[in-house]
């Protein structure tokens, strides 16, 4: 009975096992689907913040610009878009008003946006041009463009999903999404939110004076900066690698007016989900939309989590029942029926055997099974991405997966019974004080985020979960499980030091914020606030009278009454006042705030930022001064100064000079540019045109051209222009100079013709000379002709007749003769001097020492016959010249030098005078070329009177009686004159009477 | 060159060609003298043509005495076509003129003139230089053998 009771209590206690197994392992997958769920929420939760405080930062960057142009735009949101996949596209849509509406669309136009205009959607979905509006927020900048081309122009404003969510953001000053759209750009769901950007100073809502301030309409805003958000890839982007892990997903869009639409739902591909799947639902708001986001189970979910404990726990409590069974049975059988079964107990024993061999061959099959499952569950658990320990009380590891084991560089096995300390000294105390806090309180510690060694790849960052492993209500272990968040927690880094910058940037900017709260009169200041009162932190007291005291005595009265304004009034507070700092300086803050009133009207807080202006204060008065003295230079100069627009398009200033030069108004140019091209004489204007158009920006541009002045007088002008640039190197301006040249012009016409008349006066000059020598020549010959003929009959009537002839007959025939031979030397003079003018020189560097000794050679006798002594004080030097023609200059001057002198003791002295020794060249001594040696032939001979000494030059201009001084024809010094000037020199005489001649001459050195 | 050899004056200046002859024979040479007046007769004497084409009575002559003044065609282009001529090149030319201009004595020797004579004007000197040519060529230089 005892082994039936045994039997009976040891099935049923098998049995509770099994079921208890079975319910604490369901209660485990439900708790770790929860789990994972709940990650999976959180990660989409927190994606979408991260995207919407892109629409966040866009906005502010509108806030701190005056004007944000397309290029800054897609700049900024470029920048902030990296990274952020989710985001379809970012865009900006002005607010237009119908009558703003053919500016807008022209203006966009002409940023090279041909055929844009204001779209609306179609009821097909396509998009047409705009009905006729008050109002319009078309969509104008969009980043990126690509792929986005269909938004442009779109109105988001009068499509009622678009135009609520609009509103509604205008209105609250909020980021509000819409509601599930279908995509223009894309065939998918999405939702768009939009975030307002007001202009910088709205005018009060005097049209609507029962509006709170708080509220703002359309009419405030500049526009709205919007982003699109496709569900899918949000989705796609938050879990990733993770999205299938045995759980479908779905969001739906709940609408406060009951309209759910369910906007995305995915289940991982091949895996169903079942009747009694598992569900996690939640609900999170998103941009003021709630979404209902449900998590499933499929199959594979709930099977990858079983295992094999109940089973296991059913067969082996049975096995150990059944033995202990039968044990009791054979022992209680042996008690009370030794003897009857004495015969049977070999059989027995033998069948008992029997049944024990095939018990023991069951159970090792069973044992052999049930090690295979725990194999199987061992890699079910390995195959999981995250790290998994599950540690005993004491702190040595239980069981491991191969991630886990894998990170740490170790198998699993190895790490089997170690501790956090062997494997992970670095943060093993950290790691251990969690444990000991999660099995002390028994509660789960989840989202742990902490740094974790991994072997070879450095330091990661996990996000861990620990929850204790209770049994029986106490705590036997802790299941930890870890997932590596790096790159999530390095983007979060990166996030908060962007974040350290924007503080430093504001900080850096100086703008600090006040509070002012009316019925305490307390002032309250952010950091920033001291520092542009030159105060530390904490001097400021927070009173009125105690801000008045900072600010400088001349202001301060006004800086009272303007606050006191703004109060009373409800005007924007806007005030500009010096505030001398505790060191004396003096500086220019600006103040401006708005003021928040009660229900009544009563002002309630004043609240405003204040930033120094000092240095654009200072900068606005140099600029005045700068315009002002350019102002007075322009005004005054009588040259035109100009500028235009970077097209040319428009005159932007002009100088009062215009209407002397132009003779016309200035604001004739003012108002149409044109109106200087017109100016220009008919002849110049296309030349001066194409000039400008070509030149100008490039700083080429200088014509000269005539004006025609409005009374058909001409002027001649020249005018210059050249760009104006900016610090980009952007052509900003053209500003340019005239001046009237007229009279220049007319001195160049005069200066021409007289040029051209000396042209010609030289060249009839150069002819007539050659025509000169040309009769020379020819009348040389002609003329000895005829006079040997004379010459010759003389002769042959003496030889002939002379016998015939009486003593004066002879006479006259011998005076006829020598008439003949004295006008042949004339004529040979005469045919001489013409050579030396038709002639080429032979120049080259000549040895004047060497001419002049061989001068002296051949003159020699005639030198010695009449007593002369020829000195050389020094040698001549090596000049330019035609050594055989300036041969002859010297005999020539060294023959009539011996020749006019009556001196007892006659000399002739030949030197030069480099430029550097030249002294006193006489009274005739011409400008001489710097570099030109001067010769001089001196003597102490009859010299010459000064009223004769320009005469000697003249041909056959003889001086002194035919025969005295041994006769000449008179052609020498004609000859020699004639040899210098063709070698570039000069020749004059320095002479007084009775006293000696000194000629000079000129010549260039080698 | 033999006495008996003909001297062809080529002078237009009526006065100086008697002035010539009359030195020839003062400086007592017998050979007979033919006068042209200007470069085409010259031209036309020596290459045999117009009124010159019987050869005994107009034979080639041993001597020419070209003045460079010449009507028509000049002397320095009857002295080139001389030249060119592969007989007449043989016979000595004579420039006998008024000219001392550079130019024109350079033309001459370039063109083939084997002497170049300013004339003087006065007939003693003239005289001179006539019985100094005259010695030179009829004395002194052996000339190639005519035909």
């Amino acid at each position: 009975m005892l082994s039936v009771a045994t039997l009976v209590i040891g099935l049923l206690a098998t049995v509770i096992a099994y079921v208890a197994v079975q319910t604490r392992e369901k209660q485990l997958i439900e708790t770790q689907f929860t789990f994972d769920a709940s990650q999976r929420l959180r990660a989409i939760e927190r994606n979408v913040e991260a995207n919407l405080a892109v629409l966040e930062s866009i906005s502010a960057f509108y806030g701190s610009s005056e004007v944000v142009e397309r290029d800054e735009f897609a700049g900024f949101a470029k920048a902030m878009l990296k990274d952020r996949p989710t985001i379809h596209a970012v865009e900006f849509a002005p607010r237009v008003d119908a009558a703003g509406r053919e500016l807008h669309e022209q203006t966009t136009q002409a940023e090279g946006f041909d055929g844009y205009v204001i779209r609306e959607l179609a009821e097909d979905g396509s998009t047409i041009p705009a009905g006729e509006r008050d109002v319009y927020f078309p969509v104008n900048f969009i980043e990126p463009m690509p792929a986005n081309e269909a938004a442009l122009g779109l109105d988001m404003l009068n499509e009622p999903t678009r135009g609520e969510a609009l509103k509604s953001a205008v209105q609250n000053g909020t980021i509000v999404g819409t509601a599930p759209i279908q995509l223009v750009q894309k065939n998918t769901w999405a939702f768009l939110a939009f975030v307002p950007v007001y202009h910088k100073s709205p005018d009060p809502p005097t049209d609507d004076p029962d509006a709170t301030p708080d509220i703002r309409t359309l009419a405030d805003a500049q526009g709205v900066v919007l982003c699109v958000i496709p569900y899918e890839t949000l989705v796609a982007d938050t879990l990733g690698d993770r999205m299938g892990g045995g759980i479908a997903l779905a969001i739906t869009d709940q609408s406060p007016t009951g309209d759910d639409v369910k906007v995305y739902s995915a289940a991982p591909a091949g895996e169903d989900t079942a009747s009694d799947a598992l569900s996690h639902r939640s609900r999170i708001i998103v941009a003021g939309r709630r979404w209902l986001i449900s998590f499933i189970s499929t199959n594979r979910y709930v099977d990858r989590h079983r295992t094999l404990a109940p089973l296991g726990s059913l067969v082996i409590g049975s096995l150990v029942t059944l033995l202990f069974t039968g044990l009791m049975w054979t022992t209680a059988g042996r008690t009370s029926l030794i003897e009857a079964i004495v015969e049977q107990r070999t059989h027995e024993l033998k069948e008992t055997n029997d049944a024990l061999e095939r018990e023991i061959t069951t159970r090792n099959e069973l044992e052999s099974e049930l090690i295979n499952k725990t194999n199987e569950f061992q890699q079910v658990f390995d195959s999981a991405p995250s790290m998994i320990w599950y540690k005993a009380k004491d702190g040595r590891f239980l069981m491991v997966n191969r991630a886990a084991a894998n990170a740490a560089g170790r198998t699993v096995r190895e790490m089997i019974g170690k501790t956090d300390h062997d494997i992970y000294p670095r943060y093993a105390d950290q790691y251990i004080a969690d444990d000991r806090e999660v099995m002390a309180t028994a509660e789960s510690k989840l989202g742990i985020e902490e740094p974790h060694l991994v072997s070879g790849g450095g330091r990661r960052w996990v996000r861990t979960d620990k929850v204790p492993f209770v049994e029986d209500e106490e705590v036997i272990g802790i299941i930890i499980v870890a997932s590596d968040i790096t790159d999530r927690v390095e983007a979060e880094q990166a996030l908060r030091k962007a974040d350290e910058r924007l503080n430093l940037a504001l900080r850096s900017s100086g703008v600090g914020t006040w509070d002012r709260h009316i019925a305490e009169d307390r002032i309250v200041w952010d950091d920033y606030m001291p520092p542009l009162f030159g105060l530390e932190p904490g001097e400021f007291d927070g009173t009125q009278d105690g801000l008045l005291a900072l600010i400088h005595p001349d202001d301060r009265q006004r800086a009272a009454d303007e606050i006191t304004v703004a109060l009373r009034e409800d005007i924007e507070y806007e005030s500009e006042y010096r505030v001398v700092w505790p060191d004396k300086s003096v500086h220019v803050l600006t103040s401006r705030g708005r003021v928040y009133r009660d229900g009544v009207g009563q002002p309630v807080r004043m609240t405003g930022v204040c930033f120094d202006v000092t240095d654009t204060k200072l900068a606005e008065q140099a600029l005045r001064e700068s315009e002002h003295r350019f102002r007075q230079l322009a005004e005054n100069i009588s040259e035109v100064f100009w500028i235009t627009d970077a097209e040319a398009k428009r005159i932007l200033y002009i100088s009062p000079a215009y209407e002397t030069v132009w003779g016309r108004p200035t604001q004739t140019l003012y108002d149409d540019s044109r109106a200087w091209i017109d100016s220009i004489h008919a002849d110049d204007r296309q030349r001066v045109a194409d000039a400008f158009k070509n030149d100008a920006a490039r700083g080429r541009y200088d014509q000269e051209y005539r004006v025609v002045r409005p009374d058909e007088s001409v002027r001649w002008v020249r005018d210059r222009g050249f760009p104006v640039k900016d610090e980009a190197g952007q052509v900003v301006r053209i500003a340019g100079i005239a001046h009237d040249i007229t009279d220049r012009k007319r001195a160049a016409e005069v200066l021409a013709k007289q040029a051209e008349r000396l042209v010609q006066t030289n060249a009839e000059l150069k002819r007539s000379n050659e025509e000169l020598d040309a009769f020379a020549y020819i009348a040389s010959h002609d003329l000895k002709e005829p006079l040997r003929g004379l010459s010759h009959y003389a002769s042959f009537l003496v030889e002939d007749y002379g016998d015939q002839l009486e003593g004066d007959g002879k006479q006259y025939i011998a005076s006829l003769t020598r008439l003949c031979n004295r006008m042949e030397s004339l004529i040979d003079s005469l045919l001489y001097y013409s050579r030396v003018g038709r002639t080429e020189l032979a120049v080259e560097p000549t040895d004047l020492s060497t001419t002049v000794d061989d001068v002296l050679e051949r003159v020699r006798p005639s030198l010695d016959e009449r007593g002369v002594e020829v000195r050389v004080p020094r040698p001549l030097p090596t000049v330019k010249c035609d050594a055989a023609r300036i041969g002859e200059v010297f005999a020539n001057l060294i023959t009539n030098a011996s020749k006019y002198n009556d001196k007892d003791e006659k000399w002739v002295e030949v030197g030069f005078k480099s430029p550097d020794e030249r002294g006193d060249l006489g009274p005739d001594a011409p400008r001489l070329n710097d570099g030109a040696i001067v010769f001089y032939v001196r003597d102490n001979g009859v010299g010459i009177p000064a009223d004769r000494r320009d005469k000697v030059f003249e041909m056959f201009r003889r001086l002194h009686g035919r025969d005295k001084f041994g006769g000449g024809t008179g052609a020498g010094l004609t000859i020699v004159q004639k040899i210098v000037r063709r070698h570039g020199g000069d020749i004059w005489i320095d002479s007084t009477e009775g006293n000696g001649t000194t000629f000079y001459f000129t010549l260039e050195p080698a | 060159m033999s006495s008996s050899e003909t001297i062809l004056l080529v002078e237009d200046s009526p006065d100086d060609a008697l002035a010539t002859q009359r030195a020839f024979k003062k400086a007592g040479l017998a050979n007979p003298i033919r006068h042209c007046t200007d470069g085409d007769q010259a031209l036309d004497y020596l290459f045999r043509r117009g009124e010159f084409t019987d050869a005994e009575a107009n034979p080639l002559p041993g001597l020419i005495l070209l003045d460079l003044n010449l009507p028509g065609t000049n002397g320095v282009e009857v002295l080139a076509q001389i030249k060119q001529d592969d007989t007449l090149s043989k016979i000595p030319v004579i420039v006998l003129t008024t000219s001392s201009d550079e130019r024109d004595i350079n033309d001459c020797y370039t063109n083939g003139a084997n002497s170049y004579v300013v004339k003087p004007v006065d007939f003693p000197g003239f005289l001179e230089a006539i019985q100094r040519l005259t010695d030179f060529w009829f004395e002194i230089v052996v000339l190639p053998k005519g035909e």
